[in-house]
């Protein structure tokens, strides 16, 4: 257990050092992970050396935990906050509020959690300690990351909207540019067979995006079950088979997870069709 | 000095016409396509994401070490940095086997 410990904490310093930090993931939050991560090092050091005070580093190191958590909360609240209630529906401003209440739960358990830790610091037995640790865990497990899925997935699906509209823009200036060589007698053979590629691929990556944004709608604003879609299938005897599947059955079990894939996939086609554009930038380059 | 102007005028048309130059803005600059999807909100979100990922592993190391009492010996990190420390074939050594070697031979 303890070096699965020690491969997440390497993990997650070679994972800061090669992905940028996060826009929304506010300086207090940060500073607060960086504190954690000090406080598990300590601790992993101060059992090492069997320590009798080892439970003040545990403590402690809990104490970290929380303020993070904390922080975190709050950083999802002000991505909420941020939810434009003109732009969006009734329904929508009914799920920004339910996730809102969904966070001020978890910042009145993280909150009590704190004041408990600073009231009976003291007097804290290690098996006290452990167990409070435990079901702070289970908490986190069960309340509160399901929420932040939640939210996260909620603002996936619109920002690809927003970069499926950029990426249509950007082939429709493509489009008047090659009509433009075109008209100068410049051979735009090339440059047309890449384009013809572009369409079909955004409209792969819209249907992505649609599913899971019929998904998100259906699933967590209306709070509804997918529809059971029947099918039927004629048997070489002449038999009919009928089978009665749901749209999540056919996506995938765990809709959170389908969801964030759906919109990852949908993503990677922009990604692929923007490299269609550098080429075609180059092919320019040397035409011109 | 009409007549310069006109033949200044008459020159630059006749450029303008002749020439194979044509702006395609949309496609000139590589840096600009690669700045404008670097740009996406969605792909800041998605890193964004990545980040939120290695904080929760974090976070569950953090719990796992406040309520471990069992195995304080075993921690790869102590035992990576210590093993570190015993490394016997060592600069020192390689030089001064150098050193014998060009003594007895």
């Amino acid at each position: 257990m303890r070096a699965i410990s020690f491969f997440i904490i390497f993990s997650f310093l070679l994972g800061m050092c090669f992905s940028l930090p996060a826009r929304a993931q506010s300086d207090t939050t940060k500073k607060a992970l960086e504190s954690v991560k000090e406080s598990v090092t300590t601790l992993i050091n101060i059992k090492d050396e069997e320590n009798p005070n080892d439970i003040v580093f545990r403590i402690e190191t809990f104490k970290k935990v929380i303020d993070f958590s904390i922080a975190e909360a709050k950083d999802l609240k002000i991505k909420l906050f941020g939810i434009d209630a003109k732009k969006v529906g009734t329904s929508t401003i009914a799920w920004k509020n339910r996730m809102m209440k969904n966070i001020d739960t978890a910042l009145e358990y993280y909150d009590s959690e704190k004041n408990f830790i600073k009231e009976r610091e003291a007097s804290l037995t290690l098996v006290e300690i452990k167990t409070r640790a435990e079901s702070f865990k289970e908490w986190r497990e069960s309340k509160y990351i399901p929420t932040a899925d939640e939210i996260n997935n909620f603002f996936l699906v619109e920002q690809q909207k927003q970069a499926l509209e950029t990426t249509r823009k950007r082939a429709e200036k493509i489009r008047l540019d090659i009509e433009k060589l075109k008209w100068a007698k410049i051979k735009t053979a090339e440059l047309e067979k890449l384009f013809s590629k572009v369409d079909p691929m955004i409209k792969d990556a819209e249907e992505l995006n649609d599913k899971a944004d019929f998904l998100f709608y259906t699933t967590k604003i209306l709070q509804q079950p997918l529809k059971e879609e029947v099918t039927d299938e004629i048997n070489t005897d002449g038999t009919i088979n009928t089978t009665t599947s749901t749209a999540t059955d056919k996506i995938e079990k765990n809709p959170e997870l389908s969801i964030k894939d759906l919109v990852k996939e949908s993503f990677a086609k922009v990604k692929n069709i923007y490299q269609i554009f550098i080429d075609m930038s180059s092919l320019v380059r040397k035409l011109l | 000095m009409i007549g310069s102007f006109a033949l200044a005028l008459a020159l630059f048309v006749f450029i303008s016409v002749l020439s194979p130059a044509v702006s395609v803005s949309s496609l000139k600059d590589a840096n600009t396509l690669n700045q404008e999807i670097s740009d996406l909100s969605i792909n800041i979100h998605l890193k964004e994401l990545s980040y939120q990922q290695n904080a929760d592993s974090m976070i569950m190391a953090a719990i796992t070490e406040i309520k471990d009492t069992k195995v304080s010996h075993l921690n790869q990190k102590t035992l990576n940095s210590e093993s570190q420390g015993l490394n016997i074939e060592n600069n020192n050594t390689k030089d001064i086997n150098k050193l014998l070697d060009t003594v007895i031979f």
